[in-house]
């Protein structure tokens, strides 16, 4: 179907900005929510799970080289029950990119632009991500790459820029009460990592899956970094009380910068969140049409995409009935069905494939 | 050979319907001279010289326009004359001191010599032609480019004769490595077309894939090296960007040649063009490497800033002061929209004006003779910019930024993709007059997968940046000294990427 290759960096670079920005975008509120001035506690415990995650990914699209998710679940479960787990894998890719486009289109016109009707920006991103997808996984990969190359020295010119309005004492005293709400930011935190699932489509394009497990771990840890700035930011510069009621913490923190001529750097978040929304609607969006035209059989994805990007249009706004709904679904109900979907399934699949005798493999290594 | 036997097989041959192919230069001279008169007419500027010497007769052909007058009478009429004595029959060869002499046999052979500005000797009752180098006549010299100005450097640039521009290369490059593929495009216009390239240099698949595109062009006519563009560009050619680099500089195009490009000469236009072009090729000139490294590097930042600019500024400035107020930090603030009081236009609707305006005049300035340029000047910026502020009609805000976008679009090196930022301005304008930053934003992104999906010759487009090629970067964004950049850039030439003999590329294989 697709006869282009990525490099392995460039793979884990789709997983690395796509779940780094909606994370910041809509999970630091939650996890702080959950686990308050605890919530590093919370990243460090969340580092043994998404090194999990990342294991999991690797090696099962290494056991199965050249096949994706939807090939490889079909050969480890057989054709009628791997359909059907491909299918829950596929509506979760769905909900998960109208989760972050809603997530998106709120922060516009709540933060940004408050007049403007939320579907323009569902319709304006889905426009690019749709215009991506035709242009193929290596379109997206690389201009994911140039994306990054904007994207970090961004974060860590906010991360300097903020430095002297935070104050560590807000973290004091730890563990108040008891570790529960800290293993509960943990639990959301493992289902924000668990998307990077995702990725699981696009290996098979990868030249070169050597040393795919090492990398992909240290792509994990990379994201956990990641997260160090802004749940910790956060917390210190608006202490546990405040930072608990905000709803765009990390934006707010961009807006209050102010040092000398420099005020008001709202347009570096805009900015940030754009193009990182934008990486992560394409790679889900690519993912979602490229997994059902492998389901199906169809030759060629491309006639899936507009049909597709108008179904998640219409889908993130029925979704939740205001960016309330949207939180409260995050922290109650989100982070078990994720970590379900993207991490449980995952393992399962993979401990049935060690059982199974991989008769597909075999095939593919006779021919 | 005896003349009378063949010449009823010719005369026969001659009034069967033959193919042009086939047809060969005739035994009669006064039948030969008939032919071709009647191919280009009676009155038209092939001129006929008739000599003779005993029983030998002998015509020159030559089409007035295309030789130069003093090779013909030194070199051709007065070698003969010379001769005339030593000249008994035709099939000897005859001894011409023009720098090309070819014997030939075919009708359409002389024809297209005739059309190259050679002149051919016909002589009676022998079937063959000579056709001796003649061609010439008035050519612009080499000067200096208008178009492509730099304080130190070079001055050279190439003009209208292709022989003139392959030698301005060759003067340059003096390898034996230089391949030269030569062939006529254009049913009617039969223009040279070269493609040169340094064997060992340039990737071998970009090379064939550059000569089967020109050969796979089939037109009436190419009068630019813009046909050829247009003809051979990737077939994603309705994209505003240019995927063909274009110079009119010997300079500019050795060096791409040396970093393993391929160019292209037409016949008739100083307009050279070079392949694989990556978005870095356009925003560098060739000044950067005739200025030392650090002025050369803070000119490339600062032009790199300004094209930029040049795209984004009028859409921000719509942005800002239409959406986003709260962005601008206040003082400023009321110094514009101070300005802007009593202005009966939204500034979306003011700047497009403005920039209309301006390209209305840059249009203008281009099109009218030098001596009436100036006056343009006078109206635009006086009369046009200042009398248009003091009327209250558009704020003087507007003026300077539609003044800076004008100026930084000047600062771009390569005129074709400064018009590729004009256009981009405009629609930059029009999304976010209506969706503010984001309306920027979404334009940006949208121009970034576009140009993500560019590729020249199977390079992409943004080459160094996007793949990342950690190497190339040493002449990107700036340049480094000479003395560190040892390695041609990786995209392009593949084959023999050291440009020194210490690079690291010879120490690894040492």
């Amino acid at each position: 179907m697709e006869k282009t290759y990525i490099t392995k960096i460039q793979a884990l670079m789709l997983g690395i900005s796509s779940i780094t920005v909606t994370g910041h975008l809509l999970f630091i509120p939650v996890i702080i929510d959950h686990a308050g001035r605890d919530s590093w506690i919370s990243l460090l415990l969340a580092i043994f799970p998404a090194i999990l995650i990342g294991f999991t990914v690797a090696l099962l699209s290494q056991r199965y080289p050249g096949r994706s998710m939807v090939e490889y679940c079909q050969l480890i479960l057989g054709k009628w029950l791997g359909s059907l787990v491909v299918i829950i894998f596929l509506v979760y890719f769905l909900h998960e990119i109208s989760l972050s486009i809603r997530g998106f289109g709120e922060f516009y016109t709540s933060a940004v632009t408050p007049r403007t009707p939320i579907a323009v920006f569902f319709i304006a991103i889905l426009i690019l991500a749709a215009y991506a997808v035709h242009c193929g996984l290596e379109v997206i990969s690389r201009t994911n790459q140039a994306i990054l190359v904007i994207l970090i020295p961004i974060v860590i010119f906010a991360t300097i820029l903020t430095q002297k309005d935070k104050d560590y004492l807000n973290f004091l005293p730890i563990l108040e009460n008891s570790i529960g709400p800290a293993l509960d930011g943990t639990l959301a935190l493992t289902s924000l990592y668990s998307s990077i699932f995702v990725l699981s489509m696009i290996f098979p394009y990868v030249n070169n899956t050597k040393r795919l497990k090492r990398y992909s771990i240290v792509t994990m840890i990379i994201l956990v970094i990641m997260f160090i700035g802004p749940i910790t930011g956060v917390v210190a510069i608006y202490g546990e009380e405040r930072a608990k009621g905000l709803y765009f913490p990390t934006f707010l923190t961009l807006r209050d910068i102010e040092i000398g001529a420099l005020q008001r750097l709202d347009i570096l978040g805009i900015l940030l969140w754009s193009l990182g929304s934008f990486a992560k609607v394409a790679l889900f969006l690519y993912a979602i049409v490229l997994g059902i035209a492998q389901l199906f059989k169809l030759k060629d994805y491309k006639i899936l995409v507009i049909p597709v990007g108008a179904l998640v249009s219409i889908i993130s706004l029925i979704n939740g009935e205001d960016l309330n709904g949207i939180f409260r679904f995050l922290e109650n109900y989100y982070p078990f069905y994720s970590t379900f979907v993207g991490l449980i399934l995952p393992l399962l699949l993979l401990i049935i494939s060690q059982f199974r005798k991989k008769p597909g493999v075999k095939k593919r290594r006779a021919e | 050979m005896s003349r009378n036997d063949k010449e009823n097989e010719q005369s026969s041959s001659e009034h069967s319907k033959e193919p042009e192919e086939n047809k060969v230069v005739l035994y009669d001279l006064a039948e030969n001279i008939k032919r071709y008169k009647d191919v280009f007419g009676e009155d038209s500027d092939l001129s006929v010289r008739y000599m003779q010497h005993e029983n030998l007769k002998m015509a020159i052909l030559f089409i007035d326009s295309l030789v130069e007058k003093e090779i013909m009478d030194q070199h051709v009429i007065h070698v003969l004359n010379n001769q005339l004595n030593d000249i008994v029959s035709a099939d000897e060869e005859i001894i011409l001191s023009t720098s090309k002499t070819k014997k030939i046999t075919k009708h359409k052979e002389v024809l297209e010599h005739l059309l190259q500005g050679y002149s051919i000797i016909l002589f009676d009752g022998y079937p063959i032609a000579y056709a001796a180098e003649t061609a010439g006549g008035d050519r612009r010299p080499v000067t200096e480019s208008s178009v492509e100005t730099v304080v130190r450097g070079p001055r050279e640039s190439f003009n209208e004769s292709i022989m003139t521009n392959i030698g301005l290369i060759r003067r340059r490059v003096h390898t034996p490595h230089l391949q030269i593929y030569k062939k006529e495009l254009g049913k009617e216009s039969k223009t040279s077309v070269a493609v040169l390239y340094i064997k060992g240099i340039a990737k071998d698949n970009i090379v064939e894939e550059v000569i089967s595109r020109i050969d796979n062009i089939s037109i009436d006519a190419v009068l630019d090296s813009l046909y050829i563009e247009e003809l051979i560009e990737d077939p994603q050619r309705y994209s505003p960007f240019p995927t063909i680099f274009n110079s009119e500089r010997p300079d500019r195009i050795s060096a791409g040649l040396l970093e393993g490009r391929i160019a292209i000469i037409v016949d008739g236009t100083p307009v050279v063009l070079l392949v694989p072009a990556t978005i870095g090729l356009f925003l560098t000139s060739n000044e950067d490497y005739y200025q030392r490294y650090d002025i050369s590097s803070l000119m490339k930042i600062l032009r790199g800033g300004a094209f930029v600019l040049s795209i984004i500024l009028p859409g921000l400035y719509v942005a800002l002061l239409t959406y986003h107020q709260e962005m601008i930090p206040t003082p400023l603030l009321i110094a514009v929209t101070g300005q802007r009081e009593g202005v009966p236009f939204g500034i979306a609707i003011e700047v497009a004006i403005m920039e209309i305006t301006f390209e209305i005049l840059r249009e203008a300035g281009i099109r009218l003779p030098k001596t009436v340029g100036a006056a343009i000047s006078i109206v635009g910026g006086l009369v046009l910019g200042q009398a248009a502020v003091d009327a209250g009609l558009v704020g003087q805000g507007t003026v300077i930024v539609v003044a800076l976008t004008a100026i930084s679009s000047f600062t771009t090196p390569s005129y074709n993709i400064a018009i590729t930022a004009r256009m981009i301005r405009f629609i930059l304008l029009i999304l976010s007059s209506f969706l503010g930053a984001f309306g920027l934003i979404f334009g940006l992104i949208f121009l970034l997968i576009h140009l993500n999906s560019l590729r020249s010759f199977s390079v992409p487009y943004l080459a160094p940046i996007v793949p990342f090629h950690k190497g190339d970067w040493k002449d990107l964004f700036i340049r480094v000294p000479w003395s560190h950049m040892k390695e041609r850039p990786e995209e392009i030439s593949n084959n023999n990427k050291n440009r020194m003999e210490n690079s690291k590329v010879n120490r690894q294989t040492k």
